[in-house]
């Protein structure tokens, strides 16, 4: 669509001698892309201009200012100064002026205040407001006074986006003889003023009003604001500030401190908010972890740990998702015990902390407590580091998966089939031979099926052979558990592997091997089945088997 | 409960009775109340949040002015309208020190798909990061047309109460959310959260919008460039996602799919040594839990107004019809009036922002 806007627009102005000024007015208002540019837009400003000094209609009027927004010059201010008083178009009027750079812009707002009253007086000092028209500060101040709240409290406004020291002033001054709604835009603008003092590093001045609105208001969410700005233009009384507030009772000196507790920059903040955890009450010390997780800030976590021994479940699992964060080595084991001794929030936290742990030598801990841990806790190590995605711990998993209670084993196992390369995958086929019974040989051979799938996706290929030398060598119970393993290949080691099975003399194999074939994704074996079927004789359930797999 | 249609209004606040009623075991449970007018509600001392779900021109006004009234904000996107309306809601969440969540859901639900993404673009598992395709382009609000004839007002509508800052004209029938939309103002905020998230462009904003055809692009300090389309050949985005394209593969991620090329990219899970964000798994509960707590949301009020800016430059760019310079320090296009005076739109009175 722009690019036919673009085609369009510079024959706009040449157009406008042609045909009425309404219709082209009209077409603008379909396709604004048809406005045409500051440059080379004389012609169309001075119609314009015309346009709004004749008696054409308000919605032609309107839409004339909605183009002086985009084109306008000084030129056009007086005539769109004339509709500020126009209560159908002031605001069409603002939306044009508002946004003119130009001096002379302001100078006309200013000079409509005389001349207009309620709403439409507001919107044109709400205009100054944005512009931040300081030689309208006299004026606006007058309007504090302004008997229609409206007035009163845009004038407020305007003067806190002001914020000069006049401003200042004024507002001050308004403070005390206020109230109701024009009260709070008081309070509001100072707010504001003492905002804009703090921003451009007046720091003593802003200090002093933000302490003045405090002392004075009685509104919660005021004092809140304004004990914020007394902690940030405190300086280096900003940490003191905030510590004695959140050690202090409950209430917006409280409040305003807790929320600064994540990002407040003053030396030492870190230490001095991890020093109030064991000073607080447990709401406190949950919004105090949390802030303190925020900060980032490793020197909070032994703090934080402390409160893993807490009563209360709240503050525990606030500390467990802080160390997940800023926890290094040392919140391993804490972390580890929790998980295997929590339930509910609280475990499914501990699990994802351990994962997460990133900082100092973690997952060298982990590995350092795996082989002498309690069963529990190997279990959840293992799970981490299998997540984790750690494969530095495969040895180690390796000897859980042999040697570990039966928890420990199959948690060892899962993480296994999640880390194991192609160049592991001897030792997993040698778990399923070497499996002490056939639970452990189940767990082994599953584990092993799910990590040659994670290496198939992962390579695009699998190189069968310690499967096929384990089919050959392992025992009848390793053969059955490597067997349906088989299934997932399309290669002829594997193939041969399973032509072979399929004739063992032992039935339990052959029927582990027919029920492989069920699940065989190698097409291959399909011309086989004749003779496969032949060779049942009279094992007719066998046959059966081997043609619903061919179907 | 508030809303300017009173039949919506009053089914709202009995279901939400209702369910009380039914949870408590109260049958005449009656503490949700019904308003017309949000200065009431804001009026209510014993009220410490709010959810704005109104038409996309009142969002930033409300939320500045809850924010005056002490109340924390769950606000839907956009978060504003304008630049200069999402600046003056930025300055009053901070003026007030109020908690405030953005309605951009993604960085926290659809299983992690969004967070996930970025954290594997941030990892450098694409590479490089040189190109966004965000799908969808920028976005803004126009000037309605005035005047004309309209229509009787339903006796069940506040219609002055719906247009809000919008300059008044009569009741014409439509009284939807995006009525005053220009391009992607409605769905763009949650595309450029996300393009912003990953391209760790949370401080800061594009330094230049440009116009690809009839869509909007951008391109950041850092050196990536944003095209508003979809990724050429690649169907997931639409729903609120990106493609990104690094020297060494690609990302895209939207509510229903994460998928890579090559795929392994996206398999394998986050190691602790790549770049973790910030996680949580339920927006609402999020904000909930700021409120109670006082820390950063996931998608707070300075995250909210970088993506809307986003959104919003590419809007000007899109009623220009040009490439435009930003200076994201300044928020201002250096040297070019025209441009910058569409950076705000006068309010009606008695609303600012």
């Amino acid at each position: 669509m722009h690019k036919a806007v673009n085609r369009l627009s510079p024959g706009l102005s040449h157009l406008g001698m042609l045909i009425p000024i309404s219709l082209l007015l009209a077409l603008v208002l379909l396709f604004p892309g048809l406005q045409p540019s500051l440059r080379g837009a004389e012609t169309n400003e001075q119609q314009l201009m015309q346009l709004l000094q004749s008696n054409a209609s308000p919605m032609e009027k309107d839409s004339a200012c909605a183009q002086l927004k985009r084109i306008g010059t000084d030129e056009s201010v007086p005539a769109l100064a004339a509709l500020l008083t126009d209560e159908q178009l002031s605001q069409s009027a603002r939306y044009a002026l508002e946004a003119m750079s130009s001096p002379e812009a302001g100078r006309s707002l200013i000079a409509a205040l005389d001349n207009t009253t309620g709403l439409t007086k507001a919107g044109i000092i709400e205009s100054l407001g944005i512009r931040s028209e300081t030689k309208a500060v006299p004026a606006l101040a007058k309007a504090l006074a302004d008997s229609d709240p409206a007035v009163a409290c845009a004038a407020a406004t305007a003067l806190g986006q002001i914020a000069n020291p006049e401003a200042v002033a004024a507002l001050q001054a308004a403070l005390n003889g206020s109230a109701g709604p024009v009260h709070n835009a008081v309070v509001d603008a100072t707010l504001r003023c003492a905002n804009h003092l703090l921003a451009v590093g007046e720091q003593p001045k802003a200090s002093a009003l933000f302490q003045q609105l405090y002392d004075t208001q009685k509104e919660d969410f005021a004092r809140v604001a304004a004990f914020r700005g007394v902690i940030l233009a405190g300086v280096k009384q900003s940490l003191a500030l905030a510590t004695q507030a959140i050690l202090g009772k409950a209430g917006p000196g409280q409040t305003a401190a807790l929320q600064l507790v994540h990002d407040l920059d003053a030396p030492g903040a870190t230490e001095a908010f991890a020093q109030l955890l064991p000073q607080v009450g447990a709401p406190v010390q949950v919004a105090l972890v949390e802030g303190l997780s925020q900060r980032n800030d490793p020197k909070a976590a032994p703090a934080i740990a402390a409160l893993m021994s807490s009563a209360v479940p709240e503050v525990r699992l606030a500390a467990i998702n802080a160390l997940a964060i800023i926890g290094d080595n040392t919140a391993v084991l804490l972390l580890a015990e929790s998980t295997a001794s929590a339930t509910g929030a609280e475990q499914s936290a501990a699990r994802e902390a351990l994962v997460q742990l990133r900082r100092g030598q973690s997952a060298e801990m982990m590995l350092d407590q795996l082989p002498t841990a309690k069963p529990a806790v190997q279990a959840e190590l293992a799970r981490a580091l299998g997540a984790r995605g750690e494969s530095a711990a495969i040895p180690k998993l390796l000897e859980l998966a042999r040697q570990g209670s039966d928890s420990a084993r199959k948690a060892a196992l899962l993480a296994l089939a999640q880390l194991v390369d192609q160049g592991q995958l001897a030792s997993l086929v040698q778990l399923v031979v070497e499996a002490k019974n056939d639970t452990a040989r189940a767990q082994a051979a599953e584990a092993l099926n799910s990590a040659c799938q994670h290496v198939q996706s992962r390579r695009g290929r699998v190189d069968v052979k310690p499967l096929v030398s384990g089919l050959a060598t392992g025992s009848a119970e390793a053969r059955m558990a490597l067997l349906p393993v088989c299934a997932g290949f399309n290669d002829l080691q594997v193939r041969t592997a399973l032509r072979a099975a399929i004739g063992d003399t032992n039935l339990q194999v052959r029927a582990a091997a027919i029920r492989a074939l069920c699940d065989t994704m190698d097409a291959e074996l399909l011309p086989d089945l004749p003779s496969w079927l032949a060779g049942c004789r009279r094992r007719i359930s066998e046959a059966w088997r081997l043609a619903v797999a061919c179907i | 409960m508030c809303d300017v249609w009173r039949d919506r209004r009053e089914r709202a606040c009995q279901k939400v009775n209702d369910h009380y009623a039914e949870v408590t075991g109260q049958g005449s449970y009656k503490a949700c109340m019904a308003y017309t007018d949000f200065r009431q509600v804001l009026e209510r001392s014993d009220i410490d949040a709010v959810l704005i779900a109104t038409p996309a021109h009142w969002h930033a006004t409300m939320a500045a002015m809850a924010a005056a009234a002490g109340k924390d904000i769950y606000c839907e996107k956009p978060s504003a309208v304008t630049i200069r309306e999402s600046q003056a809601m930025l300055a009053a969440v901070r003026r007030y020190g109020r908690v405030y969540q953005a309605g951009t859901q993604q960085r926290s639900e659809y299983g992690g798909k969004f967070r996930m993404a970025c954290e594997f673009v941030r990892s450098g598992r694409i590479g490089k990061l040189q190109t966004i395709y965000a799908y969808r382009d920028g976005g803004g609000i126009f000037w309605p047309t005035r005047f004309g004839p309209g229509k009787p007002v339903p006796e069940d509508l506040d219609w002055d109460l719906y247009l809000g800052p919008m300059p008044w004209f009569p009741y014409d029938g439509k009284t939807g959310a995006h009525r005053f939309d220009i391009g992607q103002l409605n769905w763009g905020q949650h595309h450029y959260d996300i393009v912003q998230w990953a391209a760790d462009a949370d401080e800061t904003e594009p330094v230049e919008v440009f116009m690809e055809g009839a869509r909007s692009g951008y391109k950041y300090a850092s050196g990536v460039t944003v095209y508003g389309k979809p990724y050429p050949g690649e169907p997931i985005g639409a729903e609120g996602g990106a493609c990104f394209v690094g020297t060494a593969g690609c990302i895209a991620v939207d509510r229903n799919a994460l998928v890579s090329d090559p795929p392994d990219l996206v398999r394998e899970p986050l190691r602790p040594d790549e770049v973790h964000l910030y996680r949580d798994s339920g927006h609402s509960n999020n904000f909930l839990e700021c409120v109670r707590t006082r820390k950063k949301t996931i998608c707070d009020a300075d995250i909210a107004h970088r993506a809307a800016s986003a959104l919003l430059l590419g809007g000007v760019a899109k009623q220009l019809g040009r490439t435009l310079r930003w200076d994201p320090q300044a928020e201002q296009f250096p040297g070019d009036e025209e441009a910058n005076r569409l950076l705000s739109i006068a309010k009606r009175p008695p609303w600012h922002a």
